[in-house]
């Protein structure tokens, strides 16, 4: 549609093929041309998608672990959940782009900073599927464990985990995709340039103001490979756990 | 095997569910030790409640329910449920299933391996031990539930209508083989069926239960003594005691109607 | 057989929906301007309604822009416009960029041309508490600094000064300068150090242009639309130099009251303190405070912008003044 527009002002304007081109390219670069600038800007590109992608990693790692520990404690009771539940909601339903100036405050900009941006943003989908993994338990099988004598903590070990165990496991998907994001997201606004601990949000800005777009793009393309190295290593994770046994894991077999 | 005493007695036992008029009402019954009760009847007559009430899941609303002369005050180790549906645990292999109630009881892992090995070849599944419960037919997840259930060696196994999900060949063959294992494996069995034939050809007594209350309309003794074979399943007497039986729950439904 | 089953698979319905929702895209906008003798001119700020765009807002609403046969509708920007795209896209007629910037573009082949100047200063400064005063570029020497990234200034002054600095990317807010007395952070001089004082700060500020750094603020246009349409630069440069002498030295009432009306955040004392500041640091009119001065562009200190970031390598081909000024600038009287 782009390249169309610009074909079109280029017939009733006065515009050279060059500089329609030229235009062009500061839109919409070819795939060549995005390939061109990640070569000829590694030197900047990968230490600042290194920073990125630690930022995300440990964004990544504290969603699960704190998801994980919020949802056990929402589970457990009712009225924990009720109390609880709303401000886990609140903070995932800020925009980043308000709660940035609020995390920049608190906690002053930099790499930590990144991290729970990263963080905020990830593990809301980990806590309400899990939640909700963990409070939707086949009945059933409840009723196994208590004719079984089960005790609470063999009820939880040994069927409510596994048992959330998938909807655990699709909310750490979205964690996937978002923590990446949020931590280009995060970059951009409370990052910082200190001890070269930019990251590609900050490296977008930089060639946002040198018309450089191929580099642009190329920030894009890696930020989309973050996002596809973090999902490929959950989808792998997922398949190794549950594909003996359940439905979302069972692929194309009779 | 037959002993003197009962080991459950139900004094006027009654159940009811919030304020609603009673589901079972003045249910007296005493069960002695290595007996097969089967409990038939319309649907809503409170058998399968009554089943709940012996496993400890729901209270007595009135009314005396006793184990050993005495009111079982916590879950006890020597009495097992088997489900309507197999109610495995999808994750687990058919070994991993069969040893989860002995888990469950903190037995170590040589014990419970053993035990596994020897019920899993009992209930005739030592091909598909390390199957999953996805790649087992309706029959076998049933078996692996008895077999899961038969692990912790109970008193009273109380199942809850295990075989009405399968089909006739199945369920007979499961019938036979229950048979079989309570020769080697001796229980007292409370057992809710919707098939008279099941019933007769298992039991020692056929509790019919009328609905709306629940009561016991009948009872019915099956004489014949175990090992049951096919040959009593062909036989007069069998045949005789299925009229009797139809012919009591006919009349059950046709009052309620 | 594996490898087509793959790419049906996985592969099939993205593309299709690619092409899909580029159709989509495609058959979007239509504009249709008859109806009206008047010429349509969109016009993109860089930022909220704020007294630093008063001139054209008094052009607006004062008619002056109709006079001269222009229907102009002013696009308000914000932290994330793009507006070098949107001229070179055609989406509008003229929009308002700092020199440095535009000539970026114009290195890398967009043809822009500047037309006149609404800013010969930039307002550009950095804030700091006056109890950690920074009386000198080199007092910046070792501190962390709030401060849109890839901004110019950046590296002239690391260069200039043989310093270094971390940055902070700006996050358009003085709050975190609020509650530390040893943050420093870009502002306008025509704006944050009112606001840091109404909160209770004691702020002062520190002009980038001290450090030899000083872009114009201007509009620009397309190079082949402003070639083509002479007339229409001359148009909207008169009518909008004449909103800007009447803003900072007439009636400036009514523009006010639309700029309060499109920004809640605007009050009177402080358009009044935005306006004096522009006046005091002779930002519109340039050191001449003369306002026949208003709207011109110097071609001889674009020349040595040009070889300032030249120098800087921040520009990589040598433009010629001449070739990026519109001639409607270039008629205006040399001081």
């Amino acid at each position: 549609m782009l390249a169309g527009e610009i074909i079109k002002h280029n017939k009733t304007g006065s515009l050279s093929e060059e500089q329609a081109d030229n235009i062009r390219r500061v839109i919409l670069p070819y795939p060549t041309e995005i390939w061109q600038a990640t070569v000829q800007e590694r030197s900047n590109l990968f230490p600042a998608a290194y920073n990125t992608l630690k930022a995300a990693i440990i964004g990544f790692l504290s969603a699960i672990g704190i998801g994980l520990g919020l949802a056990i404690l929402l589970s457990s009771s009712k009225a924990l959940k009720r109390s609880l539940y709303p401000w886990i909601l609140v903070i995932q339903t800020i925009p980043i782009i308000i709660l940035a100036p609020i995390i920049a405050i608190w906690l002053k900009q930099g790499a930590h900073s990144v991290a729970v941006v990263s963080f905020l943003i990830s593990f809301f989908p980990i806590v309400a599927n899990t939640t909700m993994g963990l409070t939707s338990t086949d009945k059933n099988l409840l009723e196994l464990f208590a004719v079984s004598k089960a005790s609470m903590l063999q009820e939880i070990l040994f069927l409510r985990f596994p048992y959330a165990l998938p909807h655990f496991l699709s909310g750490v998907k979205i964690a996937a995709v978002l923590a990446p994001i949020g931590a280009i997201a995060g970059d951009i606004f409370v990052g910082t340039s200190a001890g070269g601990q930019g990251g590609i949000g900050f490296l977008a800005i930089l060639y946002k103001g040198d018309v450089n777009t191929p580099a642009l793009y190329a920030c894009a393309a890696l930020a989309c490979l973050m996002g596809f190295l973090f999902v490929g290593l959950v989808n792998y994770v997922q398949w190794l756990l549950l594909h003996n046994w359940h439905e979302s894991s069972l692929d194309g077999e009779a | 095997m037959v002993e003197e005493n009962a080991i459950v007695q139900l004094k006027k036992l009654s159940k009811r569910f919030d304020q609603d008029q009673d589901v079972l009402s003045d249910i007296d019954l005493e069960v002695k030790e290595g007996e097969f009760i089967s409990f038939v009847g319309p649907s809503g007559c409170g058998k399968s409640t009554l089943l709940r009430m012996l496993a400890g899941l729901t209270s007595v609303s009135e009314g005396a329910l006793l184990i050993d002369g005495a009111t079982p005050t916590e879950p006890r180790d020597d009495l097992y449920l088997v489900f309507q549906e197999a109610n495995l645990l999808p994750w687990a292999r058919v070994r991993e299933n069969v040893e989860l109630p002995m888990k469950l009881q903190g037995k170590p892992k040589i014990t419970r391996q053993a035990v596994a090995d020897a019920i899993v070849e009992l209930v005739g599944l030592q091909d598909a031990a390390d199957r999953f419960p996805r790649q087992l037919s309706g029959g076998m997840k049933m078996r692996v539930s008895i077999a899961r259930a038969l692990s912790v060696s109970p008193r009273i196994l109380l199942l809850d209508e295990p075989f009405g999900a399968l089909d006739a060949i199945t369920r007979n063959q499961l019938n036979e083989d229950l048979l079989k294992i309570r020769e080697k494996d001796p229980f007292t069995a409370f057992f809710v069926t919707h098939s008279v034939a099941e019933a007769v050809f298992l039991s020692t007594r056929i509790v019919v239960l009328e609905s709306n209350p629940g009561r016991i309309a009948d009872i019915i003794d099956v004489p014949h003594s175990y090992p049951r074979t096919v040959e009593f399943r062909e036989s007069p007497e069998y045949f005789d005691l299925l009229a009797r039986t139809s012919k009591s729950l006919r009349q059950q439904k046709g009052e309620s109607e | 057989m594996k490898r087509p089953y793959f790419f049906i698979k996985h592969l099939f319905w993205p593309t299709l929906t690619v092409i899909g929702v580029g159709m989509i895209g495609g058959c979007g906008k239509q504009e249709n301007t008859q109806g009206s003798s008047l010429t349509k001119i969109v016009f993109q700020t860089d930022w909220y309604p704020q007294p630093e765009h008063g001139g054209f807002y008094q052009a607006l609403v004062e008619g002056y822009y109709e006079e001269e046969g222009l229907e102009v509708e002013i696009l308000p920007g914000g932290p994330n416009t793009v507006s070098a795209e949107k001229v070179a896209l055609g989406q509008v007629q003229f929009a308002m960029g700092k020199t440095n910037d535009i000539m970026m573009y114009i290195s890398r082949g967009v043809p822009l041309v500047m037309v006149g100047a609404l800013l010969q200063h930039d307002p550009q400064a950095l804030l700091y508490h006056q109890e950690n005063p920074i009386n000198d570029f080199r007092d910046l020497d070792g501190k962390r600094i709030m401060v849109g990234p890839g901004s110019a200034f950046i590296d002239l002054i690391r260069e200039k000064y043989q310093i270094d600095f971390d940055i902070i990317p700006l996050d358009y807010s003085i709050a975190q300068y609020l509650l530390d007395k040893t943050f420093i952070q870009q502002c306008y001089i025509t704006s944050e150090p009112y606001f840091a004082r109404k909160q209770g700060a004691n702020p002062g500020a520190l002009l980038i242009k001290e450090s030899g750094f000083d872009p114009y603020h201007v509009w620009y246009a397309r190079t082949d639309y402003a070639l083509s349409n002479p007339e229409i630069m001359e148009a909207f440069s008169r009518a909008s130099i004449k909103g800007w002498k009447n803003y900072l030295f007439g009636d400036a009432n009514r523009a006010n009251q639309l700029l309060k009306s499109l920004n809640p955040k605007l009050d009177d004392e402080f358009i009044r303190y935005s306006i004096n500041a522009m006046i005091e640091y002779n930002l519109v009119t340039g050191s001449t405070k003369d306002p026949e001065m208003i709207g011109h562009i110097d071609p001889a200190r674009i020349e040595r912008e040009i070889d300032q970031l030249i120098k800087l390598g921040l520009l990589s081909t040598q433009l010629k003044a001449e070739n990026i000024i519109h001639q409607s600038s270039l008629n205006h009287p040399t001081p």
